[in-house]
């Protein structure tokens, strides 16, 4: 992890100053447009905007609490990554790839399911850029 | 200028060409102590620019070496092509190109050390190492073949290069890659893969290539043009974390070796056999190339470039006339490749090939004062001698050599590339006996039977070695003359059937018994005063002094520790090893001198670097 220092630490409590209670908010007008009993519900906005000014304001006020705030936000960040990881990248892996990987290699069409054997050589024939703009793509 | 990129793969590097040539060049690793660093290499672009005394926003061009959505597609077509199989890959790969790699202008764009609204140019992998391979070398016009183990789908190319343009013809494509089929044996055999390559060609003179013709046999298809398909059943590159399945451990009779436990006599046999097979691929490729290109002279670049008992074997066949290697045949010289492209082919820019060739001796990185050294050693209070005469100071230095010391030596710019050439590297008197294991156990920390290369005056190399080119990059293996071998006695012979292989290396096979390898063969690198100023100067001086002109060069650092870069790494490393003496520039520091409390940091030091 890099090193940590005070404008790190000042940024991150910005972000959570504002940020929570932003996202309280939004919770709060999704309820109400999309709950059952379509209430104004100011609980989730108070939890949310609480939670954003303590940790916010006190990471303002005292870096060394600033530091574990941020140190304790990248955990949580690192945490939700992985489990995107290994929830999403699993799914999508065997859900879509997979089924389309037996579709294409059903077709013929995989380029690594079915390399040519026992030709007379393996060398391709590299074909000429046709303009230099092709080295503007990255493909 | 233009500035070049390399990097996210491994060995991440930035190298800068104007208006006269090469200008600097620098591995990211050598900044941040990351052996092969793969993050963005702000601190080399940082250094390239200071060296030219620019900024970002008055460069010309910024280009990057390879070209990501291609790599991606092979990526993905790997995945669709073993799929189910592959989930642990996937998980692993995905994560860093949805966040970086597919955003590579972006990130570029992010990292950069000022402001960018221009395009980023992107060169294919093999495209920029044919250009890092030829547009230096000396020739006007060259065949240019390229190894790796993988670009975007490209593993080697075969190409010309005439004036300002090169223009690659056949390629090869992965998973057929001769640089992953040694790299599969440099995983299967302990060593780790994309670094213990170098191990693996050290180890195979001791065996013999008992497996080779089962590695044709069953591992590849070769055809005479030197084109291969490998056999898939054997490899799990392709969908695994692993180069190797359990049909391959099958083959060559059980699972792979476990790094750092004994190597035994299979391990050697099998680094034997895979480089007699890499050497065999090679020279068919290198004839074929001929063939198709004409051109009497050669240039080589990519990871298998590096291996120069290959190299050595291409040049005693006289495929070509001449041949020329870029030292940073890696990833890393990419970056300089790519820089190179864009300013002759891209922009139209006219290239004068010159008799040597335009790499400035491989000298590209950064230099640092007596004065900054000075202020250094002041600072940390730290012992030392200041020599104002050269002369008097490599008198001093070849008399601590003649004795036996090893010395730490640091001058001049930093090397692009893996090689130490005499700006960061220990040095030692190469007739002594006991140096080989002594730098091998107490310097470097690592194996005991690799070798290593001498440094000899260019005009003296016919006198030790059978190489009548020059090899400034100490890219070509040799064999040692024969008059000056020594014959091996009953014992000698005895000890070179010892599984210890620390007996075969003590075995005293010539006059310069610390450079010369249990095949008679050693890996040349040749001075001159032109290319190495005063380390030319230092050899030549030993040579009146002892009738040698022959030294030990290795790196500097130790196992698993990027070459040092600043004066501050040199002391370091230089205090946690054996060294005796460490040359800063025209200062003189011994080991004998300094303070305890610096000697402690040893074992520390040690173990801040992993084992490679």
């Amino acid at each position: 992890m890099k090193s940590l220092n005070q404008n790190d630490v000042r940024a991150l409590a910005l972000k959570i100053l504002i940020g929570l209670p932003l996202a309280g908010f939004l919770w709060t007008i999704i309820f109400r447009l999309f709950g059952s009993n379509q209430l104004w519900n100011w609980n989730i906005l108070i939890v949310f905007g609480s939670i954003g000014a303590v940790l916010g304001l006190g990471s303002l006020a005292y870096y060394p609490f600033g530091i574990s705030v941020y140190r304790f936000w990248n955990q949580l960040i690192c945490l939700i990554d992985l489990l995107i990881v290994w929830l999403c990248l699993p799914l999508f892996y065997y859900i879509i790839l997979t089924p389309y990987s037996f579709a294409i290699r059903i077709c013929g069409k995989s380029k690594l399911s079915f390399r040519k054997h026992k030709i007379s050589s393996y060398w391709k024939d590299v074909a000429k850029p046709k303009n230099s703009r092709r080295y503007l793509q990255q493909f | 200028m233009i500035l070049g990129i390399s990097s996210y793969y491994h060995d991440s590097a930035a190298a800068l060409v104007g208006e006269n040539g090469i200008i600097a060049a620098a591995q990211e690793e050598r900044f941040t102590r990351i052996k092969h660093d793969h993050n963005f290499p702000i601190q080399s672009i940082n250094y390239c620019l200071k060296e030219a005394g620019i900024s970002v926003e008055e460069l010309d061009q910024i280009v990057f070496y390879e070209k990501p959505l291609l790599k991606f597609d092979r990526l993905l077509e790997t995945y669709i092509g073993f799929a189910p199989v592959g989930l642990k890959s996937f998980v692993k790969a995905m994560p860093q190109w949805l966040k970086q790699k597919l955003h590579l202008p972006r990130e570029i764009k992010k990292n950069l050390p000022g402001k960018w609204n221009k395009p980023i140019v992107f060169t294919s992998h093999h495209e920029s190492h044919a250009a890092s391979a030829f547009f230096p070398s000396p020739f006007e016009e060259a065949a240019i073949l390229t190894m790796d183990g993988v670009g975007e789908w490209d593993t080697a190319t075969i190409g010309v290069g005439e004036g300002n343009r090169i223009e690659l013809l056949r390629s090869m494509h992965f998973p057929d890659s001769l640089g992953l089929l040694y790299s599969a044996f440099t995983y299967f055999c302990g060593f780790r893969v994309n670094s213990g390559e170098y191990k693996l060609m050290g180890l195979a003179p001791y065996g013999t290539p008992v497996f080779k013709d089962l590695i044709l046999d069953k591992l590849i298809d070769l055809k005479e043009d030197g084109s291969f398909s490998a056999n898939l059943e054997y490899f799990n590159y392709c969908q695994g974390l692993t180069m190797t399945n359990d049909k391959f451990a099958k083959l060559f009779g059980g699972p792979p070796r476990k790094s750092e436990s004994d190597i035994t006599e299979r391990e050697i046999n099998l680094a034997s056999s895979v480089q007699a097979v890499t050497e065999e691929i090679v020279l068919r490729m290198a004839r074929y190339a001929r063939e198709l290109t004409q051109k009497e002279n050669l240039c080589l670049s990519g990871g298998v470039a590096l291996n120069c008992v290959a190299n050595g074997k291409l040049l005693e066949q006289k495929i070509f006339k001449e041949i020329w290697i870029q030292p940073a045949s890696g990833d890393a010289g990419g970056a300089l490749g790519c820089a190179l492209f864009t300013h002759f082919q891209l922009m139209g820019n006219k290239r004068n090939s010159s008799p040597g060739d335009s790499m400035k001796g491989s000298f590209l990185g950064p230099k640092f004062e007596n004065d900054e050294i000075r202020s250094f050693l002041e600072d940390k209070q730290i012992p030392h001698h200041f020599y104002e005469s050269e002369n008097e100071l490599l008198q001093k230095i070849c008399e601590y050599v003649g004795e036996g010391k090893i010395i730490g030596w640091f001058q001049g710019r930093m090397e692009f590339g893996p090689r130490a050439l005499g700006g960061r590297s220990i040095i030692g008197d190469a007739r002594n006996s006991e140096m080989q294991t002594k730098m091998n156990l107490s310097i470097k920390f690592r194996e005991s039977f690799r070798p290593f290369a001498p440094s000899v005056l260019e005009e003296e190399t016919s006198s030790f070695f059978d190489l009548k080119t020059p090899s400034p990059y100490m890219l070509l293996v040799a064999p040692i003359k024969h008059d000056i071998r020594k014959e091996l006695s009953q014992e000698d012979n005895k000890d070179m059937k010892d599984p210890n292989l620390l007996k075969r290396v003590k075995i005293e096979r010539s006059n310069l018994p610390a450079i010369t390898h249990v095949d008679y063969s050693a890996r040349v690198q040749t001075v001159n005063e032109e290319r190495n100023g005063r380390y030319y100067r230092l050899i030549r001086e030993f040579k009146k002094f002892f009738q040698s002109p022959v030294l030990v060069n290795t790196s500097f650092n130790i196992r698993g520790e990027p070459i040092v870069c600043s004066p501050e790494d040199a002391y370091r490393c230089f205090v946690s090893t054996d060294m005796d003496v460490l040359v800063l520039e025209n200062f003189v520091l011994l080991k004998t001198e300094q303070p305890e409390e610096f000697l402690k940091e040893k074992e520390k030091y040690i173990a801040s670097f992993d084992l490679d």
